[in-house]
């Protein structure tokens, strides 16, 4: 069931009171807060509340709710991210990359899902957010991978450079600090 | 890595040439396929766009 198919359905079921405005809901392709500004495009019901009672104050409230729902799927996020990371991988594919080291900030989100607080200077950026992907390295793996194998954090960067998992030309090229080898336990357990 | 693969990078700083030359990486562009991989949206994203139209919408007014 997309989301599509579920807000219709609950548009639907806003609009059992009003059977003239349903045609007209269920067929909206676009969401509008609850606001006196809006009020030509929203159904009676709410156009009256925008004016009259706002529920959400002098900002009106939102035609979408902010809160999860049982019987609404809304936004799928799981099925975003996999959307993304699967999407980024055919086209590294595409283009024969074996991996792919990110440091705009609309890659590593799109990636990695995680964005950098905006008060980083940029130039900190690459140093903080380590978001080579070594498991987007193959871009044949498919399947759920997403924070459970690895982190955008440049600290477990370095645990997985410092496994014995991992006896690539990368881990060899970049030695891992010993303290960090030697405190942190391996990576296998934790991940 | 079995063979000897490609890096895509979507920026190299003036230091970051040296330094991967050093490391004996075969850098290429990455930028272009993560920009073709942003550029088709899926339903979810499609969404997000509608949702967060209509709160650009309501804080212009707002303003």
């Amino acid at each position: 069931m997309t989301a599509r198919i579920c807000r219709n359905g609950i548009l639907a079921m806003e609009a059992f009171k009003n059977r003239d405005i349903r045609k007209l809901m269920i067929e909206r392709r676009i969401y509008y807060f609850i606001l006196p500004c809006n009020r030509h495009r929203l159904p009676p019901i709410n156009a009256y509340g925008a004016v009259h009672a706002p529920l959400g104050g002098k900002h009106g409230h939102s035609e979408f709710r902010h809160r999860r729902l049982d019987w609404q799927q809304r936004v799928n996020w799981d099925r975003l991210r996999e959307y993304r990371i699967e999407r980024a991988r055919t086209m590294m594919k595409k283009h024969g990359l074996g991996a792919v080291l990110c440091m705009y900030d609309e890659n590593v989100r799109y990636i990695t899902g995680t964005l950098t607080p905006g008060w980083e200077p940029s130039q900190a950026r690459p140093a903080l957010r380590d978001a080579l992907r070594r498991w987007t390295a193959d871009p044949f793996r498919t399947g759920r991978s997403w924070f459970s194998r690895s982190s955008a954090l440049a600290v477990d960067s370095e645990r997985q450079r410092a496994s014995p998992r991992s006896p690539g030309s990368k881990a060899r090229q970049v030695p891992p600090r010993p303290s960090k080898s030697t405190s942190s336990p391996p990576p296998s357990s934790r991940r | 890595m079995a063979s000897r693969q490609k890096l895509g990078v979507d920026f190299v700083d003036i230091q970051y040439d040296p330094g991967l030359k050093d490391k004996n990486i075969n850098w290429v562009d990455g930028m272009t396929p993560m920009m073709e991989a942003r550029a088709v949206k899926s339903p979810d994203e499609q969404e997000c766009f509608r949702i967060v139209g209509a709160i650009g919408d309501a804080t212009h007014w707002s303003a």
